[in-house]
C-alpha cells in the first residue's frame, strides 16, 4: 500500500521535477565549489613562488658577487630564515651537484636532488616542485636555480619555504564550503519544489474543474490566469473544446425538439382524422378516401423518419455508401429527364445545358437523391413561367454540377443558415411547397461524403445556383453505364 | 398457393397475413429462424418471406442453408436496415427480391405476384396486347385502335412495363425503380405525373379506360368489364 503511494508520489510532476532539479542543482554546486578550490589552490601557490623566485634572484646575485662567500651566504641567510610567515631556506650547489652550502632548517626538508633537475638546469629551466617529508606532515614548495657564469652552468640555487598557511587557507575553505552546501542545497531543492509546485498546479485546477463541468454546465468556462503562458493556453484550448460542445449539444437540442415537433404535428392531425372518421357512421367512399390520405400522410412521415436516420447516422459516420464509379453528367440528365414533367406543369423551362463527360466514385442511390432535392427545390421556388438550367462539367481535378433557377432567390443573411437542419427560409413561404427542411442538410452531407462540396449563390428575387463539386474519377475502364 | 412467412414481429405478421388470406393465399407463419427453415425444408411452399432480424437464427443464414441444400422457392427478404449493403448481400445470397420496413401490404402483394408469375411469363412476345391497345417492342410502337400513339421515351418505357405486367398492380416504388431505374423515395408526385402524361395518351380518347388508379398503392392496366 505504501509501496503503491510511494510509487504514485514519485509519478507526481512536481515531484520529478524537483528532484530532477535537486540533482542538476547538486552536480552543478559540486563542479563549482571543485573549480574555486582548485583555483585558490593555484594562487596561493603561485604566491609564494613568486616569493621564492625573488629570494633566488638575490641570492644568484649574491652568489655572482662573492661566488666563495660562506659570510655573504650567511648573512643572507639571518635575513631569510626567521621570518615568521614563509621562513626561506636554502641549498647552493655546483655545477656538479655538489653541496656548496646549505642553509639551516634546509636539511629537514628532506629534498632530494634528482637527474631531472640537473638536466633542467642544464637547459637553462627552473624546477619547480611541492615535496613532502615522510616524517612530517607539512609539505614544501622547492624551486631549484640554475645561475650561469660565461656562458655555462655555474651553481644551482634551492630554494624552499613551508606551505603551512597555504593549507589552513585551502582547510578552511573546506570547511566553509562543507557548511555552506548543505545550507545552499537545501534552499535550492525548496526553490525548485516551489517552481515546480507553481508551473504544476494550473493542472490540478484545470483537472478539477473540468471534472465538475457536464453536459448540464457547458456554458461554464475556466477562468484562464492573465499569464499568457502555455497554461493559459491550455485553458483556452480547453474552453474551446468546451465551447464546441455545447454548441454542439445545443444544435443537437434543437434538433431533437425541431423533429419532434415535425413529427407530433402530422401524428396529431391523423389521429385527429381518424377520430373524425370513427365518431360517426359514413359511406364507405368516405372511409377509402380518408384512409388513403392515411396513406399519404404516412408517406410523408416515414420519409422525414428516414431523413432523420440518415442525418443522424451520418452525424455518427454510420452511413455506408456503395461506391462505384458512375457517369454523373448521365445520372443527372437521368434526374432531369425524370423531373421535366414537374417543371412543365408550372411552365417552367427545364433545360439541360451540354454536359461534359464526368466520372466520379459515387452512391447511384445517394447522389440521385442530392439531385432531386436541388432539383425538386428549383422547381417548387421558382414562379410558373420561369426556367431552369442545368449543367455538368469539368472544373480542374472536379466534376462540376449547376443547378440555376430564376425562382425568389435567398436573401444574403439567410444563405449560410440553409445547410442547417429543419431550417426554412421564411418558414411560413416555404411551408406550403411541402418539404420540412432536411433536404438541402442531407445533399450537403452528401457532397461532403463524397469528397465534394456544395455552395449556394442567390439574389433575392433573381433566383439561385446551386453548385456540386465531386471529385474526378480518372479512368481508362469504361464506367459503368449510370 | 402456399406462402411462409418467417416474421417474428407480432403486428406485422397480423396485416401481413390478413391481406394474404384475403388475397386467396395460405400461409404458414414461423417465429424464429429455426422454426422457419423447418418448415421451409419439409413443407412445400411457392415463396418465403422472410424478415432478415429474427431470433434464434438470421434470417440471411436460412437464406444460405436453404440455397445449400438447393431449394430453390422464391424468397422475398424484409430488412428494417436501410443499407445498401444489407440488400446486396441479400441478393447475393439468392434471394429473389426485398422490401425494407415499414413496407406497404400492396406493395408486397405486387411483388410476390410478380415473383409468382415470372415463372409462366412468355419469353418476349412480338406483339404485346391489352384489349385494343397493342405494342410492338420491336419497332417501340403503340396503338391503340390502329392509332398510332406518340410517346416519349419515358412514357414508351412505362407503358411497356405496365404491358408486360397486365392486371398486376404496379406500385409508385417499383415505377420508380425498375422503369426509371430511380432509387430514392422522393416527396414530389413525379410517378404519378408521368403515368397522368401516359393516360392522357394511351385512354384519353380511347374507350375502353385500361390504366386504373388503385388508391394509396399505385397503378393497374386492365380491361375492366
Amino acid at each position: 500500500m505504501s509501496l503503491k503511494r510511494g510509487g504514485k508520489f514519485l509519478r507526481r510532476t512536481d515531484v520529478k521535477l524537483t528532484l530532477f532539479y535537486i540533482f542538476t542543482f547538486f552536480l552543478s554546486a559540486l563542479m563549482i565549489c571543485g573549480f574555486l578550490y582548485l583555483r585558490l589552490k593555484h594562487q596561493l601557490v603561485k604566491e609564494v613562488d613568486r616569493l621564492l623566485l625573488d629570494e633566488a634572484d638575490e641570492l644568484s646575485d649574491v652568489l655572482v658577487e662573492d661566488p666563495r662567500g660562506d659570510a655573504a651566504f650567511r648573512n643572507f641567510e639571518m635575513g631569510v630564515v626567521t621570518r615568521t610567515y614563509y621562513p626561506v631556506y636554502f641549498k647552493v650547489l655546483d655545477q656538479g651537484g655538489a653541496s656548496l652550502y646549505v642553509s639551516k632548517g634546509f636539511k629537514e626538508i628532506e629534498y632530494a636532488f634528482s637527474n631531472k633537475i640537473m638536466a633542467n638546469a642544464r637547459d637553462g629551466k627552473k624546477t619547480m616542485e611541492t615535496v613532502r617529508s615522510p616524517r612530517r606532515r607539512t609539505p614544501y614548495r622547492i624551486i631549484n636555480t640554475p645561475v650561469y657564469r660565461d656562458g655555462s652552468l655555474a651553481y644551482i640555487i634551492q630554494v624552499g619555504t613551508h606551505l603551512r598557511f597555504v593549507r589552513k587557507s585551502l582547510s578552511h575553505f573546506k570547511r566553509n564550503i562543507l557548511v555552506a552546501f548543505p545550507i545552499i542545497l537545501v534552499l535550492g531543492s525548496l526553490g525548485g519544489w516551489i517552481l515546480a509546485r507553481k508551473s504544476v498546479s494550473p493542472i490540478g485546477y484545470i483537472a478539477s474543474r473540468t471534472k465538475t463541468i457536464t453536459s448540464n454546465t457547458l456554458s461554464e468556462r475556466l477562468h484562464p490566469r492573465g499569464t499568457g503562458d502555455e497554461m493559459d493556453d491550455l485553458i483556452g484550448t480547453i474552453n474551446g473544446m468546451i465551447a464546441r460542445l455545447e454548441g454542439s449539444f445545443k444544435r443537437m437540442a434543437e434538433f431533437t425538439a425541431d423533429a419532434s415537433h415535425e413529427l407530433k404535428t402530422p401524428l396529431c392531425a391523423l389521429r385527429g382524422e381518424a377520430e373524425l372518421l370513427l365518431s360517426k357512421e359514413r359511406a364507405i367512399g368516405e372511409y377509402q378516401e380518408g384512409l388513403a390520405h392515411f396513406i399519404e400522410r404516412f408517406d410523408h412521415l416515414n420519409r422525414m423518419v428516414n431523413d432523420l436516420i440518415v442525418l443522424s447516422k451520418s452525424d455518427s459516420s454510420q452511413v455506408e455508401l456503395n461506391l462505384v464509379p458512375l457517369r454523373l453528367d448521365l445520372l443527372v440528365q437521368d434526374i432531369a429527364n425524370l423531373f421535366q414533367v414537374l417543371a412543365e406543369q408550372k411552365n417552367i423551362g427545364l433545360n439541360i445545358d451540354l454536359c461534359e463527360e464526368t466520372t466520379v466514385m459515387g452512391d447511384k442511390m445517394r447522389l440521385q437523391q442530392l439531385f432531386t432535392n436541388l432539383i425538386d427545390n428549383a422547381v417548387k421556388f421558382t414562379p410558373d413561367g420561369g426556367s431552369i438550367r442545368i449543367r455538368a462539367e469539368r472544373d480542374g481535378n472536379f466534376a462540376k454540377v449547376e443547378v440555376v433557377d430564376t425562382g425568389m432567390g435567398i436573401p444574403k443573411e439567410e444563405q449560410e443558415n440553409i445547410f442547417k437542419r429543419f431550417y426554412r427560409v421564411e418558414k411560413s413561404r416555404s411551408k406550403d411547397v411541402g418539404g420540412v427542411g432536411l433536404g438541402l442538410s442531407i445533399a450537403e452531407w452528401i457532397a461532403h461524403a463524397h469528397h465534394g462540396k456544395i455552395e449556394v449563390k442567390s439574389q433575392l428575387n433573381q433566383g439561385s445556383t446551386f453548385i456540386v463539386y465531386f471529385p474526378l474519377q480518372e479512368t481508362t475502364d469504361p464506367p459503368l453505364p449510370s | 398457393m402456399r406462402i411462409l412467412l418467417v416474421e417474428d414481429d407480432k403486428g406485422i405478421v397480423r396485416f401481413v397475413r390478413k391481406g394474404l388470406l384475403e388475397n386467396s393465399f395460405s400461409v404458414d407463419v414461423a417465429s424464429d429462424g429455426e422454426e422457419g427453415l423447418d418448415c421451409a425444408l419439409h413443407k412445400g411452399y411457392h415463396l418465403i418471406v422472410l424478415d432478415i432480424m429474427l431470433p434464434k437464427m438470421d434470417g440471411r443464414e436460412v437464406l444460405k442453408r436453404l440455397r445449400e441444400k438447393e431449394i430453390q422457392i422464391p424468397v422475398i427478404f424484409l430488412t428494417a436496415k436501410d443499407s445498401e449493403r444489407d440488400i446486396v448481400q441479400g441478393l447475393n445470397l439468392g434471394a429473389d427480391d426485398y422490401l425494407t420496413k415499414p413496407f406497404s401490404f400492396n406493395e408486397l402483394l405486387a411483388r410476390i405476384q410478380a415473383i409468382l408469375r415470372r415463372g409462366k411469363a412468355v419469353p418476349i412476345p412480338s406483339r404485346l396486347q391489352v384489349a385494343n391497345l397493342i405494342l410492338e417492342p420491336d419497332g417501340h410502337r403503340v396503338f391503340r385502335e390502329k392509332n398510332k400513339i406518340e410517346l416519349t421515351p419515358k412514357e414508351y418505357a412505362l407503358v411497356e412495363f405496365f404491358m408486360r405486367h397486365p392486371g398486376q398492380i404496379i406500385t409508385r416504388t417499383m415505377i420508380s425503380e425498375k422503369v426509371f431505374d430511380y432509387h430514392f423515395d422522393t416527396a414530389t408526385n413525379v410517378i404519378d405525373v408521368h403515368v397522368s402524361h401516359l393516360r392522357n395518351k394511351i385512354d384519353k380518347d380511347f374507350e375502353p379506360k385500361l390504366l386504373h388508379t388503385v388508391k394509396g398503392v399505385g397503378y393497374v392496366l386492365e380491361e375492366r368489364g
